[in-house]
């Protein structure tokens, strides 16, 4: 095979790892809107989506396998395609956690709010936006946007906090507010967790254009 | 149409024009689209649509614009995650049969960000206007029906409510007077006059004084002498009598507050710099919109109307001045605002002197 189709295939690869980027970031954006929007439809629709960010999962796994098997890729194109094999699992991840806010979603939908939702979809908004700087980090080679998603991530993880605190007074004032508290509660881990695989989505990043395997992040923080 | 004529034509659009070959790879694009689409300045030209756009959306209605079907004025979202687009594609020269697989797709993205924001931002303001009245509102009734009720009876209590009446009636004034204020700030130019900005500050600082000493705060300053600026005096006491009582708010006891001011070039630069709770950076940018608040239950026990801020942005930029914030979460805060200076005490120029030109500087 010439290295003409062997690019063309590396393009492809990176071309579907994009899609299903924006197909992640798009079911969170979904999922979150019908949270706040609290449409059932929507949320249903995220979770019937869920089959397309496992099929690309599968499809660009394969392709992997296959460029690994039948073009034993050296440098830069191994850094993309073992990049493109971890990355594939954060956004399977990611469209998981959509689903999971999706679920929530259904199960909020006829609880009138204590409050309107602001910190949520602010916090989401952070979340998504550091995927799309992923994303732009990935296709424009750049390296300061990948400094900027990490450093993103502590004020994510401050958010989380801030409302985990917040939700956790609300059910010690109001016992009736436990259950919708403890969900919404539930959606500020997805989203702190989603920021993580973005984190790590990001230091993939880094791997293709350094070749250096590095843990950015100082700590993975998890729900604490 | 020459090429200078199509360059100079798409250059001049409002709107992100890209020309996308059957591949989907972007052919031409121009300067807006430059701009709007994945970062700025970096080429465009060989990358596939869904490269500089990272919109999977924008690539399915490239595909339904190729099976024939126009795509008119859809809404989807941007690059960055708040960012709105509105996308329509034509089909351009045809290689298969009918409208279908045409050899190239024109696309045309407009940004319409900035008008969904004011949308938001008047929807919001709305709202907040009728939340903030309606709460004092709601107290004062409450109050008064139970006064009703026979409670006027019993004095201890009666007194009691009557000073809440009072509270919640000055609250609403508050925010009836800073509703007045804001929109003088906007809609009429001030009336601008040479004056000393140091004396003012100095002033404002002394006043200020009694409230931090009661709140334990550490309230200090180092003013330069002189500083002469073309505004109005009235409204730059406001600016910072609203940026000093936020600063000493927001500082718990034991905390300082400190206020610098000096000519830097051809400005008056004053600093307001606490060592108080500090604002998140995702809180930062909206901080300056009327009544938006960062803890909504925080500030509205501080007695705050939650317009001090739009009030400082709005007349600061009437002068043609800047105001800028900078914070860092749970250490402080600065708020930075700055005019142009007219004499610094240094310079042995005659104020008046600079006159005519003075009048055009407000926006």
């Amino acid at each position: 095979m010439t290295r003409t189709t062997f690019d063309e295939q590396l393009a492809t690869l990176r071309h579907r790892l994009l899609a299903m980027a924006s197909a992640a970031d798009n079911m969170v954006g979904l999922a979150m809107q019908a949270l706040i929007e609290q449409d059932v439809e929507l949320a249903e629709q995220v979770i019937a989506n869920d089959d397309t960010i496992d099929g690309l999962d599968l499809e660009i796994e394969t392709e992997c396998m296959r460029l690994l098997a039948l073009q034993a890729p050296v440098a830069r194109d191994l850094h993309l395609v073992g990049t493109a094999l971890k990355a594939i699992t954060d956004l399977e991840r990611i469209g998981d956690h959509a689903v999971d806010i999706a679920k929530v979603a259904r199960k909020l939908s006829r609880d009138s709010f204590y409050k309107p939702l602001v910190d949520l979809p602010k916090m989401a908004s952070a979340v998504r936006q550091m995927l799309r700087d992923a994303m732009t980090s990935f296709v424009n080679h750049d390296l300061e946007l990948v400094d900027k998603v990490v450093s993103d991530d502590d004020e994510v993880d401050t958010m989380f906090h801030r409302i985990r605190d917040e939700l956790h007074a609300v059910m010690r004032r109001d016992p009736d507010l436990v259950v919708q508290a403890s969900y919404l509660l539930f959606v500020a881990h997805y989203l702190e967790r989603i920021a993580d695989h973005v984190v790590n989505i990001a230091e993939r990043v880094y791997y293709v254009e350094t070749g250096e395997l590095a843990q950015l992040a100082k700590t993975h923080k998890t729900a604490s | 149409m020459a090429a200078l004529e199509r360059t100079a034509l798409m250059d001049i659009c409002a709107a992100a024009v890209l020309i996308v070959d059957s591949k989907g790879i972007v052919l031409d694009a121009n300067l807006e689209a430059r701009q709007l689409l994945i970062g700025a300045g970096s080429p465009l030209v060989g990358r596939t649509l869904l490269e500089v756009t990272l919109s999977g959306e924008v690539e399915q209605l490239w595909n339904t614009c190729r099976a024939g079907q126009a795509v008119r004025n859809v809404e989807v979202e941007g690059l960055s995650s708040n960012a709105n687009l509105i996308v329509s594609m034509a089909p351009i020269g045809r290689s298969g049969s009918g409208h279908t697989d045409p050899e190239r797709v024109i696309v045309v993205i407009r940004d319409i960000s900035e008008l969904r924001r004011l949308e938001t931002i008047r929807r919001d303001f709305v709202a907040n206007v009728s939340h903030e009245l309606r709460t004092p509102l709601a107290s004062i009734r409450a109050m008064a029906e139970t006064l009703q009720d026979g409670a006027l009876e019993d004095p201890s209590v009666a007194r009691r409510f009557l000073g809440t009446i009072v509270t919640e009636t000055e609250r609403l004034s508050r925010i009836a007077a800073d509703l007045l204020i804001l929109s003088d700030a906007e809609s009429q130019r001030p009336d601008k006059e040479l004056f000393n900005l140091s004396p003012l500050l100095k002033e404002v600082l002394a006043r200020s004084q009694p409230q931090a000493e009661r709140a334990s705060i550490r309230l200090t300053s180092t003013v330069a002498d002189g500083l002469i600026v073309f505004a109005n005096p009235d409204q730059m006491e406001q600016v910072v009598v609203n940026l000093v009582d936020n600063a000493l708010k927001y500082t718990p006891g034991g905390g300082s507050v400190s206020v610098e001011a000096a000519a830097q070039g051809e400005e008056a630069v004053v600093h307001v710099r606490d060592t108080g709770i500090g604002i998140l950076s995702t809180d930062l940018p909206r901080i300056f919109e009327r009544f938006y608040r960062v803890d909504k239950a925080r500030s509205r026990q501080s007695g705050g109307t939650g317009l001090g801020l739009s009030i400082v942005k709005h007349i600061v930029e009437a002068h043609s001045g800047r105001v800028t914030v900078t914070s860092e979460y749970n250490h402080g805060s600065e708020f930075t605002f700055a005019l142009a200076l007219y004499w610094d005490g240094r310079s042995a120029g005659d104020p008046g002197g600079l006159g005519s030109g003075m009048e055009s500087s407000a926006e």
